[in-house]
């Protein structure tokens, strides 16, 4: 396939095609319903299903019967939505299933706005469901890797059988960019279903999919289980790029659409000969710690610039660990930052006036 | 020459950085410019977001969420002014409407009216986009949006770009696109729209449009 214009909800939909989704389930939600619709057009196409559900919560639970059949299977949806989903989601996990979760952010709390935002951060890696539990999340800056990480999503969550959640935002799920969808580069030796419910045949016991255990010492060795998985992934999957750390006076940490504004922000600041670095997290859960150790000791601090009034900062303050001092600058609701601005807060960093 | 023309296409083929462009293109040269935003798809790029932008150059806005400045109120409604701007004899007017046979339904109410008017309706043609990069797909949307539209499309507008890295070859293709289109229906093309780092183009093909900015996209994306 040669470069094609797509708006990133429909990158989302052709990517998960690509990489063997073959169901969907969802409810509409502004700004990501080019994803069900894109979805309800071509999964038919290629042999799967769609399903619109009478509600998020319904959706979440048809994931979480299909991922126990074995398929691969995603929703998504949007703020409001996904904080519908958690109940499912935390079943999805504590019964170590594979799905995919899509949020594309909008402004909130409650029903919020529609316009872009970075305000689920903490819904999305500190577990906005119950119980030890962790989702592999990634944060995608533009649609080429929206369209190679959507398209890896689902080998990641079967391999792990951890479920994997994509964390864009309006900006993402709705801007246009040239985008080809290639076959997913990293292949994993994925072990057999085993667990699924596919049907004894009267030749096995029955496999049950279930996230109950009422006897506290089996859990206990449930969750230790679970976080060895984790332990795994934090050791394997971290993914981030970094731009001039090791030089920068001020080091900007930024995800997603963010990031590219404060890159362009950074652009502007070599221009006057400043030296400013970036640390552009892609997953967000395990998070990229590792990738502030490039960091100069004299460097004058951190600017952490996120669509919302400061979450990943304390993501931030724990990788640095007391190492240098973590600034934070963000709009929220829905405004989106201007270049200009940050260029003002790193300046400020660097005139020691923070 | 009609004074309305009515903008419709494949979602994301580029309508409204068209439309603002052609506004901005058209006050040049007309008193009285009106550009009404008749989406009621998307509340996402839509060109009430610019209506500083549009005031500042004396283009009038009408819309659901016109006065508001960009305020992205989800209302699925047309305001009352639409009326009066289709039977404005005295303004040039630009109607940006939403994408596909759905978002060209919103026409269907007022066909009557623009019916008795003088009017042209443009097909938007982006041959980077999936649905509409061969000839069959392209018919499918021109089928669609005059059935919902109950309006005949006058002319085809090739905007084949892949954004900032567009290049000669993109818009070559939409024109040989745009022709094949055009020697199937009759319909002709009317603008071939180019970025302006392109303009070197104009010794191969004619009736170019140059962009004078990508006002929908801000400079950091």
């Amino acid at each position: 396939m040669t470069k094609k214009l797509m708006k990133g909800n429909e990158v989302i939909g052709e990517a998960a095609i690509n990489g063997g989704c073959r169901y969907f389930f969802g409810y509409p939600i502004t700004p990501q319903n080019e994803v069900p619709e894109y979805l309800s057009k071509r999964l038919p196409e290629v042999g799967g299903m769609f399903v619109q559900a009478e509600s998020e919560i319904a959706a979440i639970n048809m994931v979480y019967g299909a991922a126990g059949s074995g398929a691969r299977a995603m929703t998504s949806s949007s703020s409001p939505g996904i904080a519908l989903k958690q109940e499912g989601i935390s079943y999805i996990a504590g019964a170590m299933l594979p799905c995919v979760i899509v949020n594309m952010v909008r402004g909130g709390p409650g029903l919020g706005g529609i316009q872009p935002s970075q305000c689920d951060y903490f819904q999305a890696t500190r577990g906005g469901g119950n119980g030890d539990y962790r989702l592999i999340v990634y944060a995608p800056n533009n649609l080429q890797e929206t369209a190679d990480i959507m398209s890896e999503a689902f080998e990641t969550s079967d391999y792990y059988r951890v479920p994997v959640m994509i964390l864009g935002d309006g900006m993402i799920g709705q801007m246009m960019e040239p985008v080809e969808i290639t076959p997913p580069k990293k292949k994993r030796n994925l072990p057999a279903k085993d667990w699924a419910t596919t049907g004894t045949d009267g030749k096995r016991k029955p496999n049950i999919i279930n996230s109950l255990y009422l006897n506290p010492a089996q859990l206990e060795e449930h969750n230790l289980k679970l976080e060895k998985i984790y332990e795994d992934i934090k050791a394997n999957e971290v993914r981030y790029e970094a731009y001039n750390v090791e030089d920068a006076d001020v080091v900007c940490v930024a995800y997603g659409t963010t990031s590219r504004i404060v890159k362009s922000a950074i652009m502007e600041c070599e221009e006057e000969g400043l030296k400013v670095g970036l640390i552009r997290p892609i997953t967000l859960w395990p998070y990229p710690d590792e990738a502030f150790d490039k960091i100069k000791k004299d460097c004058k601090g951190l600017l952490c610039v996120e669509m919302s009034l400061g979450q990943m900062i304390d993501d931030v303050k724990i990788a640095a660990n007391g190492r240098w001092k973590s600034y934070f600058y963000g709009r929220t609701g829905g405004m989106i930052p201007e270049p200009e601005d940050i260029k003002n807060e790193i300046k400020k960093i660097i005139r020691g006036e923070k | 020459m009609s004074n309305l023309k009515i903008i419709t296409g494949h979602s994301g083929s580029g309508k409204t950085e068209f439309c603002i462009n052609f506004a901005i293109t058209a006050k040049e040269k007309f008193q009285s410019v009106i550009l009404a935003d008749l989406d009621i798809v998307n509340p996402y790029f839509r060109s009430r977001e610019r209506e500083d932008l549009l005031q500042s150059h004396g283009i009038k806005l009408i819309g659901s969420a016109a006065g508001l400045h960009g305020l992205s109120v989800d209302i699925p409604a047309m305001p009352p002014e639409l009326f009066g701007a289709i039977d404005n004899k005295d303004a040039f007017k630009i109607f940006d409407v939403g994408g596909d046979g759905i978002g060209a339904k919103v026409l269907s109410r007022y066909a009557h009216l623009i019916k008795r008017a003088e009017y042209d309706l443009y097909l938007v043609i982006n041959a980077n986009r999936p649905e509409t990069s061969e000839i069959n797909g392209a018919l499918k949307h021109l089928a669609d949006i005059s059935n919902q539209s109950r309006l005949s499309v006058s002319g085809l507008i090739n905007n084949t770009h892949m954004l900032r890295e567009t290049a000669i070859d993109d818009v070559m293709k939409g024109f040989d696109l745009c022709k094949k289109l055009e020697e199937r229906t009759g319909i002709p093309l009317i603008f071939n729209v180019i970025p302006k780092h392109l303009k070197q183009i104009e010794n191969k093909i004619d009736n170019i449009f140059v962009l004078k900015n990508y006002y929908m996209r801000p400079d950091w994306l």
